[in-house]
């Protein structure tokens, strides 16, 4: 039993011209101590997903589907309900840590609120907890810390904070957005490796959307690529990045600079992906894809299964080794 | 890609910029850089935040003043800007900034814009604006963007704009500072293609100041990397990525992930930047270094030459001589 | 991530919100009456007729005043005198301000903190006060009363302006335009201008009912406009010694009162056009 099944969910956001349909269909599990990567462009909807594990979508959304996370079901839940389970057992984390924090309260207050209103413990026992997890997410002097302000630690150290934040509560699921997009790159591998610790010695599920394959490479053990609102493949990550059997995935792996080829010039996806609300009922990446034929865009794709649980979302047919449709 | 071997075109010796913090000290944000430029080459410089590359560029071009040093561009010196116009020779120098929704008046014509540098030099108004949609073009924007506003294009456009705002002059150098970074995916790819064709059709110098590691060493001819004020290294690109001596550099190698899926955690940099008011003595990586020794902590190492390769670092500095 | 699309066209022009409609109607109606008065007035302002003070009647709609003038047709010849007056007013004390406020805040250092410290220091009089001592030691005659005004207001275009030329100086654009060889004038007038036009007119539009006041209250103390003119507020002054003569005070206040409100209804809405949240909600 996963601890996470999303089955069939789908959100419509509120436009001016009506209803469209930010998440279109989405189905993938998660087990306890895995790290999921969400793939994918701005305008994918990957943030959308994660907010919908949350119930912070806008009040107009229209969810539907199943979410299933530990047995319960999330998707019609009031916000009363929704309460009990942010924080506590999901969390999330977001990619500027400066606008996560409040600059105005000290880290103690900051960490020790929610604690005190889940656990129902102790202003002195939730001090003692927070001074415990920012020793372990390795914040210096932990003690000095506690008192002073989001705007005296540095933007690595602020998204540490953060990450001992949304555990505080010891939650079972972890969310993270973007996490290290705004951060160079030295901290941004302590940021990966951490959370690669926390996973091990917390039984710790995340969720990682980013949009940059190396970081998903080096942390994610599976890896749901999407486009449009949809799913486009999803897999190990060793299998999808070393075998990519969707056009798109093998699109972006391809506009990675490569110093390799000789040439300085980089590559790019031409083209753009659709407005919100206006994919095809078909494939959505079809009007970009070198591979498309007319029929691409009229019928609902449905999935195919590869070896080893790689599912992809192509008509025409797998890519093979060689970057060529067979 | 021709280099011009002979004169640099360009050239920064011993450059100390300083400014002014709200809390009225004063940080050194550059100390002590010597770097040349040659027409026809592309210079990356790289650093993570606080190690003084947007200034280093900024100054170069003399939006902002140094406190020591000299700076050269075509054997002339670069004064800061002042009240005065900018002298005639300097306007060949060109800058590109970062943010492409700020460095575009958002309430004239994108036409008025382009044709000011001609229109400065006193160039008919007919002819300017003739000459402002062959830039247009050139970018690969539409003459139709002459009458418009910025508010109506996209990030990518008003990026390749500001460059076109920025060739009107025919520029021999420009700094781009991170001239891609505020940009999606696509319209990465497209301006930084844009920018080497130019470079290699105008025979221009380009410094590229990026802190994206592998669009760098995908488009730049030579490499600088900057940590905390101090240019630690300077090599050919690929002889940089293939070869890396200072340990710092080795570090910012170590720590980009690689997408080949092999689930390889890339290596972290303990430790933290230092404080750029209180700069470590000797050298300034010493504290983070995994190889530091204790004479790093008391001498500070020089930017030395060996062939092609320069870098600061005592270790390596002794090997050679 | 789409391109973004050419301006949509837009659902309903700010111009159509009912304040803006009704400001522009009063302000069109006053212009309309102040230029075609000779023709509109029933009679003339100035011919007197002894000891004839009638009430409102089918003859002299707005009743006739102490010296038997009909004040309708006063009142209406008084829109050449105040509105004209307070334009100029304003466009005087614009100008003035903004440019003060230009140099400040453009050049800095000693120039900016002499130039500020002489604003602070009009800014620190009650307006109505200094304009009174200004107008009083110049001679009592209209035009000393709109001067006394102007250097009564320029101080709040002043501040405005210098604010504005503070937040934009060091914009990346004008960085760009003096990479590109601007000189000084260039940048303040090419560069510079257009961001502080826009709440530079909004807070005229808005100061234009304020100087409007200022005028009529300096006509209603003996400051301004002498008889026998036709002035709004020297019309309020002297209707305010014969109360139970009510039409006296009460026709020229409501002009007053309508014309203040036209320019504050104008002045809002040229505010909510120029910011950019509220003129898009009030595009959609």
């Amino acid at each position: 039993m996963s601890l996470l099944e999303v089955k069939d969910l789908k959100v419509q956001l509120l436009t001016k011209g009506g209803y469209a349909t930010a998440i279109d269909g989405l189905s993938f599990t998660l087990d306890s101590g895995e790290i999921l990567g969400i793939a994918g462009e701005s305008g994918s909807g990957k943030t959308m997903t994660a907010l919908s594990l949350l119930g912070l979508l806008p009040a107009h959304a229209k969810v539907s589907g199943s979410i299933l996370f530990n047995s319960r079901e999330l998707v019609g839940l009031n916000n009363k309900e929704w309460h009990r389970i942010r924080g506590q057992e999901i969390a999330m984390i977001f990619q500027d840590p400066m606008t996560s924090l409040h600059p105005m309260l000290t880290v103690k207050v900051q960490m020790t609120e929610h604690m005190i209103y889940h656990l129902g413990i102790t202003e002195a026992q939730a001090i003692k907890v927070a001074e415990e997890l920012l020793a372990d997410v390795r914040i210096p002097d932990p003690g000095k810390a506690l008192n002073a302000y989001a705007g005296q630690f540095s933007g690595g150290m602020r998204q540490r904070i953060c990450i001992a934040m949304a555990l505080a509560c010891n939650p079972k699921l972890l969310l993270a957005d973007e996490p290290s997009t705004a951060l160079d790159v030295t901290v941004q591998a302590g940021i990966l490796t951490l959370l690669n610790r926390l996973r091990s010695e917390r039984n710790l599920s995340i969720m990682f959307i980013t949009h940059d394959l190396g970081v998903l490479s080096s942390l994610t053990d599976r890896l749901l690529v999407m486009y449009a609102g949809r799913e486009v493949e999803s897999g190990k990550t060793k299998t999808i990045l070393q075998n990519p059997l969707h056009p798109y995935t093998r699109g972006i792996l391809d506009s990675l600079p490569d110093s390799d080829s000789g040439e300085k010039a980089l590559k790019s996806i031409a083209g753009f992906p659709p407005e919100l609300g206006k994919q095809p009922v078909g494939c959505a990446f079809s009007e970009r894809c070198p591979y498309a034929v007319a029929t691409c865009s009229v019928h609902k794709i449905s999935p195919t299964i590869a070896t080893d649980n790689h599912r992809y979302f192509c008509p025409v047919g797998p890519l093979s080794e060689a970057g060529i449709k067979s | 890609m021709t280099l011009n071997n002979a004169l640099p075109i360009l050239e920064l010796s011993d450059v100390t910029v300083k400014y002014r913090r709200p809390d009225r000290k004063f940080i050194t944000a550059v100390a002590g850089v010597n770097l040349s430029l040659h027409s026809g080459e592309i210079l990356g410089l790289v650093g993570e935040s606080g190690c003084g590359k947007s200034t280093l560029g900024k100054a170069a071009v003399g939006i902002l003043p140094i406190a020591s040093g000299e700076i050269q561009f075509e054997s002339q010196k670069v004064e800061p800007l002042s009240r005065k116009s900018r002298p005639l020779n300097l306007r060949k120098l060109q800058l590109i900034f970062q943010d492409p929704y700020s460095s575009l008046n958002p309430r004239r014509k994108i036409g008025d814009q382009l044709a000011d540098g001609l229109l400065n030099l006193g160039m008919k108004e007919d002819e300017a604006y003739e000459k402002s949609s062959a830039l247009l073009e050139r970018v690969g924007l539409s003459k139709s963007a002459l009458t418009r506003y910025t508010h109506q294009f996209s990030g990518g456009q008003r990026q390749r704009i500001a460059i076109a705002r920025a060739l009107s002059l025919e520029p021999r150098v420009i700094v781009a500072d991170e001239p891609i970074s505020a940009l999606d995916a696509s319209a990465q790819a497209q301006v930084a293609n844009l920018l080497v064709e130019l470079v290699e059709e105008f025979g221009m110098g380009m410094i590229f100041i990026s802190h994206d590691l592998s669009v760098v060493r995908q488009i730049s001819d030579r490499t600088a990397v900057m940590y905390l004020g101090k240019i630690v290294e300077i090599a050919p690109t690929e002889e940089l990525w293939s070869n890396p001596q200072h340990p710092y550099t080795k570090a910012l190698i170590a720590a980009i992930p690689k997408p080949d899926g092999k689930g390889f955690m890339p290596l972290e940099l303990p430790g933290d930047v230092p404080d750029p008011r209180l700069p470590p003595s000797g050298c300034r990586f010493h504290p983070r270094c995994p190889v530091a020794i204790s004479q790093c902590a008391i001498q500070e190492p020089q930017l030395v030459s060996i062939g092609q390769r320069a870098s600061s670092c005592l270790l390596i500095n002794e090997l050679h001589s | 991530m789409s391109e973004e699309a050419a301006s949509r066209k837009a659902g309903k022009s700010p111009w159509r919100q009912p304040l803006a409609i009704v400001g522009i109607s009063i302000l069109g109606i006053w212009i309309l009456l102040a230029i075609f008065a000779s023709f509109i007035a029933p009679a003339d302002p100035l011919v007197q007729k002894f000891s004839e003070l009638k009430p409102p009647n089918m003859h002299n709609l707005f009743g006739t005043d102490t010296v038997g003038r009909d004040v309708l047709s006063r009142v209406i010849y008084g829109a050449r005198i105040t509105l004209p007056l307070s334009i100029l007013l304003v466009a005087l004390s614009m100008l003035v301000g903004s440019i003060i406020g230009a140099i400040a805040g453009y050049f800095g250092g000693w120039v900016d903190s002499t130039l500020m410290r002489f604003t602070d220091m009009v800014l620190a009089f009650p307006g109505i006060i200094l304009a009174m001592a200004v107008a009083a030691a110049l001679g009592p005659q209209l035009r000393n009363a709109v001067l006394a005004i102007v250097l009564v207001a320029w101080p709040t275009y002043a501040r405005l302006v210098r604010g504005l030329i503070l937040s934009s100086k060091n914009s990346d654009y004008v960085t760009s335009s003096r990479l590109l060889g601007a000189s000084t004038w260039r940048t303040l007038f090419v560069d510079l201008r257009p961001n502080i036009s826009g709440p530079v007119f909004v807070l005229a539009a808005l100061e234009a009912g304020n100087g409007m006041l200022l005028l009529s209250g300096l006509s209603f103390l003996g400051l301004g406009a002498q008889p026998p003119s036709a002035e709004w507020g020297a019309m309020v002054s002297a209707g305010a010694n014969n109360f139970d003569k009510w039409w006296l005070a009460v026709f020229p206040g409501l002009a007053i009162l309508t014309a203040v409100l036209a320019f504050n209804f104008l002045g809002d809405t040229l505010r909510d056009i120029l910011d950019p949240r509220t003129a898009k909600a009030l595009r959609e």
